[in-house]
């Protein structure tokens, strides 16, 4: 097996481990993942920009207490997507629809805002675990895991590609012309590789076409400390909070 | 205090934005030269505590109302220079976001809370506590300093709206902007400052400096080089510096009980003096002036701290959390900024 592709996956384990954490305080994923998808469905069919404006207070708050050099990473993105809306959204505020220039606008920072910190609480592992909680089918689970996971690790090896052309061209060509499809090949063939190399690590440790995730792997409510369970449960009181805050607006 | 669009003409405006400018250059220069990264952050929580401060109106009788600025409470946990970076943040975030004070008049807004009241403040605390410091007597001193400082912030800003109608007159002779002269700006600013404003001033920072201290939140950055003696301790504050971390937990604690507590805020009825609307100015002194009738308009997203629909307590308390937030965020980044 290549070890290079071991020490990608490693790195990037860990990078997943340590960004998403876990103390006393742990919450459910699959409870993380319900709210923030309930928070966008609510936001989406919301009728003014009231509801908007009241997540992003709540999620700011949570922006305002992660370290300052994550902040910067976790606003660029809802920011980049805000201005590509504004961008989009110019010709309702010309024809005499400002207050929908606005609203969508809000919403769609909110929207990735609230996934943008998702993914900074709870790491993608547990998020795509979280899938089999919900009675979704493992081979699916399993599937979108690795997906993720080979999506970063490609999209890493994509840029060092790219970079080290860019840096043995010496004068401007047309990115279309300057090998982008070599590259592009390339990946392919190193993603054929991975998928060979992590489905032989598999089986060396007893895959046999089934996937499952390990009972002992799996934490239950009755597995948390006294102060878990009593921050899952006020998580989960959120949930008719949100929906009484919705109808209330 | 806060000093609305069209109060003071753009002359008047474009030559205190001129005198803040060096002021913010040198303010930034002195942070990242002399402040360390965590004070850096720690501005994010003392502008926090300032536009939140600013949120909590005390009534006068006579329908006026004020706030207190916390100027020199910022000035002396951090120092004059951030204390004037700080409150001119939280400033402008007023101005864009919630249309407390204008948008043309927002370097005359700097100018007497983030300019003149830190500095005095900070200077007379300076003198106050030359000598050996006990925590009984920085108290007093902050107090008196706060008193002091707010009053001159006060009495600049009734200077700018009483020269209004001597410097700017159309042919007939009739005010173009603000239409009080001095003789009725300044006392009707100071009688509020000198009395109710002034001590509201004093309480804020006084309760807060007294909790820095207590939980260790504060490194007085204008005391550097002298010993600080804590009446709980009975040792030097330099020596037993608490745990910063809890400390500043603590602090986030307590900006998070005054923001529950801001709807307080609008029990206060009545519009602070000079921040009237067009309408009010006409009603009151008879005719609309010119420049208001014909001036700048910023529709602000949450104007005065309401959120659409929403009850106004609510809105009041959101504002709060967006402003406290985004200051928090805001410092923080220029944190990361001034430590590369």
């Amino acid at each position: 097996m290549d070890p290079k592709f071991i020490r990608a996956l490693g790195n990037l384990l860990q990078s997943d481990s340590v960004a998403a954490g876990s103390g006393t305080f742990y919450i459910f994923p699959v409870q993380r993942l319900a709210l923030a998808v309930l928070c966008i469905l609510l936001c989406a069919i919301s009728k003014n920009a009231v509801f908007p404006v009241t997540v992003i207070a709540v999620e700011l708050v949570r922006t305002a207490l992660l370290p300052g050099d994550r902040i910067s990473e976790v606003l660029l993105r809802p920011m980049i997507a805000s201005l590509f809306t504004m961008l989009i959204m110019i010709p309702a505020a010309v024809t005499g629809y400002p207050s929908a220039f606005g609203t969508v606008t809000l919403k769609v920072f909110e929207s990735v805002l609230v996934l943008v910190l998702l993914n900074e609480s709870v790491s993608w592992k547990d998020l795509t675990g979280s899938f089999s909680a919900l009675h979704l089918p493992d081979v699916f689970v399993y599937t979108l895991d690795g997906a993720v996971r080979y999506l970063v690790i490609l999209g890493r090896f994509c840029t060092k590609l790219s970079e080290a052309v860019r840096i043995r061209t010496f004068r401007k060509t047309n990115w279309r012309k300057s090998g982008a499809g070599g590259i592009m090949g390339t990946v392919v063939l190193k993603s054929n590789e991975m998928t060979s190399s992590q489905y032989e690590a598999m089986v060396c440790r007893g895959f046999r076409g089934t996937y499952r995730v390990s009972p002992l792997r799996r934490r239950r409510f009755k597995d948390l400390t006294g102060r878990g369970k009593i921050a899952n449960i006020l998580y989960a009181g959120l949930f008719p909070v949100l929906l009484g805050f919705f109808f209330a607006v | 205090m806060h000093i609305p669009d069209n109060y003071l003409s753009p002359q008047t405006c474009a030559v205190l934005t001129a005198v803040m400018v060096p002021a913010w250059a040198v303010s930034i220069h002195k942070i990242r030269k002399e402040l360390p990264k965590e004070k850096v952050a720690m501005m994010g929580a003392a502008a926090a505590l300032s536009f939140i401060g600013m949120m909590f109106n005390v009534p006068l009788p006579g329908g006026t109302t004020g706030h207190a600025v916390g100027g020199t409470l910022a000035a002396i946990l951090l120092g004059p220079y951030a204390a004037c970076i700080s409150i001119s943040t939280a400033l402008l975030l007023q101005a864009l976001l919630f249309g407390d004070g204008g948008i043309l008049a927002f370097g005359a807004n700097c100018f007497n809370m983030a300019l003149v009241l830190p500095f005095i403040g900070c200077a007379l605390y300076r003198l106050l506590t030359r000598r050996a410091v006990t925590e009984k007597r920085r108290i007093i001193a902050a107090g008196v300093a706060s008193y002091v400082g707010i009053n001159a912030a006060a009495l600049c800003a009734a200077i700018e709206f009483g020269i209004q109608p001597m410097l700017f007159r159309n042919a007939a002779g009739i005010p173009l902007y603000c239409p009080y002269g001095l003789s009725v700006s300044i006392p009707a600013m100071m009688g509020g400052h000198l009395t109710i404003f002034g001590i509201a001033e004093v309480v804020f920072t006084v309760l807060i400096l007294a909790f820095c201290d207590r939980v260790g939140a504060a490194d007085f950055t204008v005391d550097s080089g002298r010993s600080v003696r804590t009446a709980s301790a009975g040792s030097p504050l330099r020596g037993v510096r608490k745990d910063s971390a809890s400390g500043g937990r603590k602090l986030g604690v307590l900006i998070a009980v005054l923001i529950i507590f801001t709807p307080v805020g609008l029990l206060a009825e009545g519009t602070a003096w000079g921040e009237w609307s067009t309408e009010e100015v006409a009603s009151a002194a008879g005719f609309t002036p010119a420049g208001m009738a014909k001036g700048f308009d910023w529709s602000a997203l949450f104007p005065d701290y309401s959120v659409g629909s929403l009850p106004p307590w609510f809105g009041y308390v959101l504002s709060a959390v967006i402003g406290a937030a985004v200051l928090v965020i805001l410092f923080k980044l220029f944190s990361q900024k001034t430590a590369r």
